[in-house]
């Protein structure tokens, strides 16, 4: 049962709410959509991040960190013009995972990153949903590059990284359990 | 690039305006937290929070739908407190909140910011009860509440790292109660 301060916002602020869903652009494929992060999400989210699935992000998170850190997929919207979306199975409307085009304090450059559930994995529904955030990033947002950072131990991530046609990019300074890869738009390949 | 547009519902005050926070107020928002002004919520924290805070901001007001705004002199735009609803995730509910900065102390602006929070709450959200959580020995903050009209509930919440916090309701409007 989802916590009543977890509950979807009603009344007057959900008109505020709902005005921020309506500047985050929806991206649909076949399989998957990207929308805007709602309240009612949070509990998957934390699902990722405040348990053993969170590790690979310097987790677990406790779920007020957790809350904190969701806040941030939302605002990026609105701070940054890029940010966190939902990944929704398109067929069913459920909830699959999140994607983001991020910039936290510290990062130095744009992230393409990805959250998954784990009833969503191996479906490559996470390989698609990174696919059109990433060509987002190319063709709306005009990036000339995207990294991700991935944690050495995190197996999966490191293969989607890859399959996205990430390389690795790692500084030489950078901290030696993670890796970053570099995405670069199909022009800057050839 | 271009930002998603997004408005709120923005109050204004006899002396003050209520605005969303952006990222101009990340100076006046570093300031405060770096300050031992901040030693009541927690802090001080280290400058590079700054940003994270400014993203909390405005994320509540996008999942909530309510949040805290940014308060300044009518005629100025310079932030000199955060007012309005804060509602994190492991809060007993949603309450009413106010920080002044340095310079925004001592004019009644705290009172005058939270009074129209309040006056939001119940007649444009339409709910029936706010709180506040105050640290019983933050004198200051209790004084204003008494001052609103609030009463201590009696009942109290216990934060993992801020401590026990006593329960205010505030005063709703005849016929709300």
């Amino acid at each position: 049962m989802i916590a009543r301060h977890e509950m979807p916002t009603e009344g007057a602020a959900m008109l505020v709410s709902q005005s921020f869903r309506a500047g985050v652009p929806v991206l649909t494929s076949d399989r998957v959509t990207l929308r805007a992060p709602r309240l009612e999400d949070f509990d998957s989210y934390a699902q990722i991040v405040c348990t053993d699935r969170g590790i690979y992000i310097d987790g677990p998170y406790s779920r007020e960190d957790g809350w904190f850190d969701f806040l941030s997929l939302s605002s990026g919207w609105m701070l940054h013009g890029h940010g966190g979306w939902a990944v929704e199975e398109t067929a069913t409307g459920k909830l699959a995972g999140f994607v983001c085009l991020g910039l936290e304090p510290g990062d130095r450059e744009i992230e393409l990153g990805y959250l998954f559930l784990e009833w969503a994995e191996g479906k490559g529904f996470a390989f698609e949903a990174a696919t059109k955030a990433r060509d987002y990033a190319w063709d709306k947002l005009k990036l000339k590059t995207l990294v991700s950072y991935v944690d050495r131990r995190n197996v999966r991530s490191i293969v989607l990284t890859k399959r996205l046609g990430g390389f690795d990019d790692t500084p030489t300074d950078f901290p030696a359990g993670s890796i970053m890869f570099r995405h670069l738009p199909p022009e800057a390949r050839a | 690039m271009s930002l998603v547009d997004f408005r709120i519902p923005e109050l204004t005050t006899p002396r003050l305006k209520m605005r969303l926070a952006k990222l101009d107020d990340l100076p006046a928002l570093t300031a405060f937290r770096a300050s031992n002004r901040s030693l009541g919520v927690g802090g001080p924290f280290k400058p590079e929070t700054g940003f994270t805070y400014l993203e909390q901001l405005v994320g509540q007001w996008h999942l909530r739908g309510y949040g805290r705004w940014i308060v300044t002199e009518k005629d100025s735009d310079t932030a000199i407190g955060l007012v309005g609803i804060y509602h994190p995730d492991d809060w007993p509910e949603a309450e009413i909140g106010w920080t002044m900065f340095e310079g925004g102390e001592g004019k009644g602006y705290a009172q005058e910011a939270a009074e129209a929070t309040r006056d939001f709450a119940f007649d444009r959200l339409g709910w029936i009860r706010i709180i506040s959580s105050i640290l019983p020995d933050n004198t200051r903050s209790i004084r204003l509440a008494e001052r609103m009209g609030a009463t201590h509930s009696g009942k109290s919440f216990t934060h993992p790292e801020i401590g026990t916090l006593d329960i205010w309701e505030h005063a709703a409007p005849e016929g709300k109660a």
